[in-house]
Formats: C-alpha cells, structure tokens, sequence
C-alpha cells in the first residue's frame, strides 16, 4: 500500500514538474540593451509567476532578426513593433496576436494602444515645414521602424515628398534615440522617430527641437506568440499581460528603465494593425 | 742638462705618458661608444621598421575584412549607420583608434570614434581621396584633422561595384609611438614640423634624427616624413658623463699636479740648480764675475731662504774672489818700487794698442827714456836713494803724461810712455815737458842731497840725473820688429849727448 502511494506521489510529481515550461520572450533593440534587459526583467519575472513556467529575454539585433525567428520558430514569444508585425504577418502566420502594449497620452490623462511618428529638427535651424527642407540630410531609423521609416515616409509621400531625391543624403541610423543624437551633433539636419523619443529628448536638451509634421496614430507594439505555442500557453500569456493595471510595476519598471509612460496592454483585434499593413502598403507602392 | 731640467723631467715625463694614455682611454672610449650607438641605431630602426610592416598588415587585415563583407558593403550602400558603426567599433583598438566609412561620394558613414559625427565629406583628404579613384592608400597622411599611418581601400558590392571607403588608422599619438619603440629607448616623432608639438616635448636637444624610408604607396609629401629622433636615455647619458667626468677630473687632477711639480721645482730647486750653472760657468770661465751675480740675483729674491742665503754669500764670494784677482792681476802688472806698470803689462798693452791703431787708423807714439848716468847716482849715494830718484821720476811721469797715455817702468831706470791718439809732435811736446821738468826737479835733488853727505860732485856730473828721451811713430809691430825698438833707437842718438829729446 505504501509502496503504491510512494509511486503515485512521484509520478505526480514528475507530471507537474514536467508541466512547468521554459518559454523564450524575444525583443528588438529599441533602446540600450541593459535598460531594455532591465526594463523587461520584470515582465518576464511576472509572467514567469503568473504561468508557472519560465521566461527569458532575448534581444535581436534588429528587426528582422526579429521577423526570422519568428518565422523559423526559435523564438515562442515576441514583443514586436507594429510595421514589423505587419511585414511578418504579410509574410507568414507563424505570429500569432495576444495583446496590445498602451500607454498614458503625453498630457497624461488618456490610456490609448496609439503612438506617433513625428519628422524633427533643430529649432536653431532655418526650417519652418517639410518644403524647406530640400537638399538637407535627412536620416530614418531602420526601414523595418514603423514610427521610424514607414509612418515618416507615409508623411512624406502625403506632402509628395520622394524622399531619395527631395533629401540629398538619407540615412539610417538603427535606433530612435540616435536621431537626437545625430540632431543635436550636426551630422543631420533632419529626423523622423517616436513621439516617445521626442519627448524624453525634452527631458534631456530641453525645448530644442521643432516638430516639423506628426504622422496619424499608430498602432503600438504588439506582444505575438509563434505558432507552435499551444493555444492553452497562449491564453495564459495573453491573460496575464492583460492583468497588468496602470500603476502594475510592471508599467514602473518601463517607465523607469526605458522612459515609455506604459499603461498595461489590452487586447485589440488582428485587425487593429491594418491601418499599418496600408500605410506600408502605400509606402512600398511608391518606391516601385 | 741642468738638475732642475732633470729632475722636471724625472717627475714630469711620467704623468705626461700618464695624462696622454688617459687622453688616448678617453678618445677610444668616446669612438668605442659611438661604434655601439650607431649599431644599436640601426638594430632599433630595423625594429621600427618591422612593426611598421607589421601595423600595416593589421590595418590592411581590418580594412579588408570591413570592405569585404557582404553586409557591409550593402550597409555602406544602404546608408545604414547603425551597422556599419557597429562594424567599425569590432576594429576599433588603442592603436587602430580611428575607422572611417564613407559612401562613394566620401561622405562620411560612420566614425568609429564619434558617433553622431558623420555625413560631412572628407574626399579631399590624401587617403580617402586615393581610395575613392579605385586604389588602396598606405602611408602616412592627415585623416580627419590628425596625422595617421593609414591603410584605405575602396568597398564594392559584389567586389566589383564601387559604394563608398574604409579608412583604418592608427593616430600619431602616444599609444602608437608606444607601440612602434617598444622596448627600444628611443622617441618617434611623426609629422610635417618638427618636434611635433604636443606629442614629445623634450627639455633637451636629440642625440640624432633618421627620416625613414618607408615603403609607403603613394609616395608621403616631402613634408609628410616619418621621422625617428633618438635621445640618450637617461640611465646611458649619466653614466657616459659620470665616467666621462671622472676621466676629465683625472686629467684636470694631473694638470694640476704638473703645475705644481713646476711650481716646487721652480721654488725649491732651480735655485739650486741655478746655482750650480753659476758656479760650473764660473768654473770654465765662461763669463765674468758680474754676469754671475746677475744671475744670482734671481734666487736671492726667490722664495727659497735656504738658497736665497746661499746666494748671497755666494755673490759675496765672488766681490772678494774678483777683487783678490784684480788686485793680484795689478800687482802682476805694475812696478812694486815706483807704482808704474811694468814692462809685462807694456808689452801686452802694446799690441792691443798697435791693434787699435791698425783698425781705427789712428796716431800711436812711443817714449823710451833713460836717466842719465843712474848708475852714478847709485854709486855715489847709494841704492836707496837710487830708488828714491825713481820713485820721484815716476811721480813726474804721472803728472805730466794724460790720462790716456801709459807710464812704464821698462827696466833698471828706463822708462816707456805708450801715447794713443797722439801725433809725433805732441810726442816730442810731450817728451821735452819730461826732459824739462826732471832736469828742473831731479837735478836739484841730487844738489841736495850731495850737501847734505858732504860729497862733491864730480865736474862731470852733469849731465847726471837728467833724462835723455827718444820718441818715434809706430808704424809697424809685431814679434820680429817691435814698435819700440824705432823709440830705443832714437834714445840711444839721445844718450849721446844726455839731456836731449830725439
């Protein structure tokens, strides 16, 4: 009798040890590496507690690093860009949508799954709106960027701006942050990326920049699993990410490492991201 | 060679070998170590020059493993920023401090040390400017504001499309001089003025600069050298001057000892050896009295008591010597009775007077004279006053002859007066004066003294007392015929009849 409780409780045991997983959440590199490590530690710890299994954080190199591991599997979660999302989508089914990343509007008193894409420079240059700004150096952040290439280039096309003949030189320079950078060194003299950039730049060198135009919402990130996920993990990711209140310490957390005035995620429909799928649409007619 | 000579020399000569063998160490010394710097120069520079080899393949290897991605060479086409930075910094060291990108217009893509500073164009510069027209650059060359050894080569998509550069550098700063005189005790100095300011400031002048050949394509500006200036090392320079000091002290030293080995010696034993000249010089009669005492004077006033007494009474040795000698040498030539020189002087001084007429063409004549019947006058009133008419004779010859003229007692009651500068008739002038005054003296005396004895004269007895002389111009002298044999002649006409002048 005791031999036959003893067998039960270890077969229990195995069966509940072997249920706890280990799931991978992989990012781009939006940011500073440690702060992005930093800034996530706590979602995945949160998510790690919630769903009983184990997450790591895994920072691509860039965004379509991000896209081929999504499609080729070596990854189980994402937290993705919305152009990215897009493109990968557009590609292949293998991201499968949980929830939606929101944040606090910058007079603070909406939470809204939106953001903007704004086209800056200095306030000490002569540029008053886009005509005058022909024949200047002009830099993107990556063409994978929603908020740093496709919604700026969407802009550009709206005011018919070809922005490979109208800009004398273009560049692209990877991250939001580094167009400030390159703004405030001189190297550009024109730059598109976030509104959330734009305003930690404030924070940073003060009331210096001039906004020159500010894109249509933008669908913010979205948090994807990759197919081969169950769709049981899926619920209890998608579950637990929709938990997080606006003052979650997991919004504290991003806020503090990252500077994003994060508000939770909720869950919007596939469909949500469509106006993205045109905008890129749009984009990539034009450069045909 | 005199004592103070040989004894200079005894001490002297040695630490004169001593002195030149120390000049002689110091000299090969000196060549030695300049053998060694120029070998050790030479090992240093072929040093330099392999890590210069060296350097440039790792600034080839790094530029070409940059221009040869696949990648890389799209992100230069594709402007991508972020990328090529991120490449550029995985070459990025202490010593290849500097990686450049530029597109194919030469607008800088990406620094690899300022970030955010790129999109100007630096196509005019020699290194991109070289590998923008389609060659690789290696050399020295102003990259971006600082003077570089730098490898540049173009980047092509596909290896054949040309989309922009790579530069790699490393700067002419401390790191890279560091790196190339490793080990070597030497500075390197790179740039077009030199001493390149701000890199090696030296508070003391190099020991030599080398320019160096080095194998860079295209060639550098005439301006552009790479240059190779060595200093002592510190360690090096102050043995080289201590050991160098210590031979100059030495040398110094043995001067010094010179000069004082002179200076005692010439204190303390040139007196002496003075001394002993003086004396040998006296000895061989070499010179007289007088110019031994000037020599002496010297070392009664020189600082050696001992020898200065010596002198001195030595000097006063000689006064006595010489005055013994002169008074000897008068005694020998003058008439011990009437005071007169005697006939030996006479014939000494006849031939140095005959000589002196000969050269100066002058009138010399010669008085030969008797007292008349002398031989009487002994016999009458005997020798004593026979001497004491001489000696009144020979006061008359004194007195009257001049002070050049030279008075003679020849023999017996014979008389010589040697008259220099003097005519044949101041001769006979001269001669009656005599004959004139001894008759007016002498005569009388005898009268005298023959009252005084009582004894009659005899009536022949004048002409006695008189004086009977005969004068003659010399014409001629030498041993066969003597000068005065004409004046004897002449007073043997005058004895005939006494009391004459012929």
């Amino acid at each position: 009798m005791k031999k036959t409780l003893l067998i039960v409780l270890i077969l229990s045991t195995s069966v509940l040890l072997a249920g706890a997983e280990s799931f991978t959440l992989a990012t781009y590199p939006f940011g500073d590496g440690d702060n992005i490590y930093a800034a996530f530690s706590t979602l995945t710890d949160f998510l790690s507690e919630e769903t009983g299994d184990s997450f790591r954080l895994i920072i691509t190199r860039d965004y379509e690093e991000l896209s081929d591991r999504i499609k080729d599997g070596t990854v189980d979660f994402a937290w993705i860009g919305s152009a990215n999302y897009v493109k990968t989508r557009g590609e292949s089914d293998d991201a499968v949508y949980l929830a939606t990343y929101r944040e606090w509007s910058p007079d603070g008193r909406l939470i809204q799954p939106y953001y903007q894409s704004v086209i800056l420079c200095l306030k000490s240059s002569p540029y008053r709106d886009l005509a005058d700004t022909e024949g200047t150096r002009f830099a993107f952040t990556s063409p994978d960027s929603t908020s740093g290439y496709a919604y700026p280039r969407l802009i550009l096309q709206k005011g018919g701006i070809d922005p490979d003949e109208f800009y004398k030189t273009l560049f692209y320079l990877g991250r939001h942050p580094h167009i400030i950078e390159a703004l405030v060194a001189g190297s550009i003299d024109v730059g598109a990326c976030s509104d959330g950039t734009y305003y930690n730049a404030l924070s940073e060198y003060g009331d210096i920049f001039r906004i020159l135009e500010m894109s249509d919402p933008i669908p913010l990130d979205a948090v994807v699993a990759v197919k081969h996920i169950s769709s049981d993990k899926q619920r209890d990711v998608r579950r637990a990410l929709l938990s997080i209140g606006t003052d979650h310490i997991v919004n504290d957390s991003i806020k503090r490492y990252l500077g994003w005035p994060a508000a939770g995620f909720e869950e919007k429909s596939d469909s949500f991201y469509d106006s993205v799928e045109k905008a890129m649409a749009l984009i990539n007619r034009d450069k045909k | 060679m005199n004592l103070f000579k040989r004894v200079a020399l005894a001490i002297a000569l040695p630490l004169l070998i001593l002195l030149g063998a120390l000049a002689f160490q110091t000299i090969g010394q000196y060549r030695q170590e300049g053998e060694n710097i120029r070998e050790q120069d030479q090992i240093r520079v072929e040093a330099i020059l392999e890590r210069l080899d060296s350097l440039e393949k790792e600034l080839q290897k790094a530029a070409s493993l940059i221009a040869e991605s696949k990648d890389s060479s799209r992100a230069v086409d594709d402007h991508d920023l972020d990328y090529l930075y991120d490449w550029s910094r995985l070459f990025h060291s202490n010593l290849l401090n500097r990686v450049i990108i530029t597109d194919e217009e030469g607008t800088v893509l990406t620094r690899s040390y300022d970030r955010f500073r790129f999109s100007d164009s630096l196509s005019h510069e020699l290194s991109i400017g070289t590998a923008l027209g389609g060659t690789s650059f290696w050399g020295l060359a102003e990259v971006d504001g600082f003077y570089s050894l730098a490898y540049s080569r173009p980047v092509r998509l596909y290896n054949e499309i040309p989309v922009g550069t790579v530069t790699v550098c490393a700067g002419s700063e401390p790191e890279l001089l560091a790196y190339l005189t490793d080990s070597t005790l030497i500075d390197l100095e790179i740039g077009p003025s030199w001493p390149l300011e701000g890199i090696h400031e030296r508070n003391r002048p190099p020991r030599a600069v080398h320019e160096l050949d080095t194998p860079f394509d295209p060639p550098v500006n005439e301006t552009d050298k790479l240059r190779i200036v060595f200093y002592e090392s510190a360690v090096n320079r102050r043995e080289i001057e201590g050991s160098m000091v210590i031979l100059l002290l030495i040398m110094a030293f043995i001067l010094l000892s010179l000069l004082l080995v002179y200076r005692v010696l010439s204190n303390y034993v040139r007196p002496y050896s003075d001394l002993v000249d003086s004396i040998s010089l006296l000895t061989h009669k070499q010179v007289d009295f007088s110019h031994i005492r000037d020599r002496l004077i010297g070392v009664e006033k020189g600082r050696n008591g001992e020898a200065a007494r010596i002198a001195s009474a030595f000097s006063e040795f000689t006064y006595v010597i010489e005055k013994d000698i002169s008074h000897l040498e008068d005694s020998a030539n003058r008439d011990a009775l009437t005071g007169l020189r005697n006939r030996r002087y006479a014939l000494k001084r006849l031939d140095w007077e005959y000589w002196r007429h000969r050269n100066e063409k002058s009138d010399l004549c010669l008085i030969m004279a008797d007292i008349d019947r002398f031989k009487l006058i002994n016999d009458l009133f005997g020798h004593p006053f026979g001497d004491e008419i001489l000696v009144m004779v020979a006061g008359i010859f004194s007195r009257i002859c001049r002070g050049t003229d030279v008075t003679v007692r020849w023999g017996g009651e014979e008389f010589m007066v040697i008259c220099p500068f003097t005519s044949s008739l101041g001769c006979h002038i001269l001669a009656e004066k005599i004959r004139d005054t001894v008759e007016k003296e002498v005569v009388p005396r005898l009268r005298e003294k023959a009252r005084e004895l009582g004894i009659g004269l005899p009536d022949d007895a004048s002409p006695m007392g008189t004086m009977s002389l005969g004068c003659a111009l010399v014409k001629d002298h030498d041993q066969e015929n003597p000068a005065y044999e004409e004046a004897d002649k002449a007073l043997y006409r005058a004895k005939k009849t006494r009391n004459r002048v012929v």
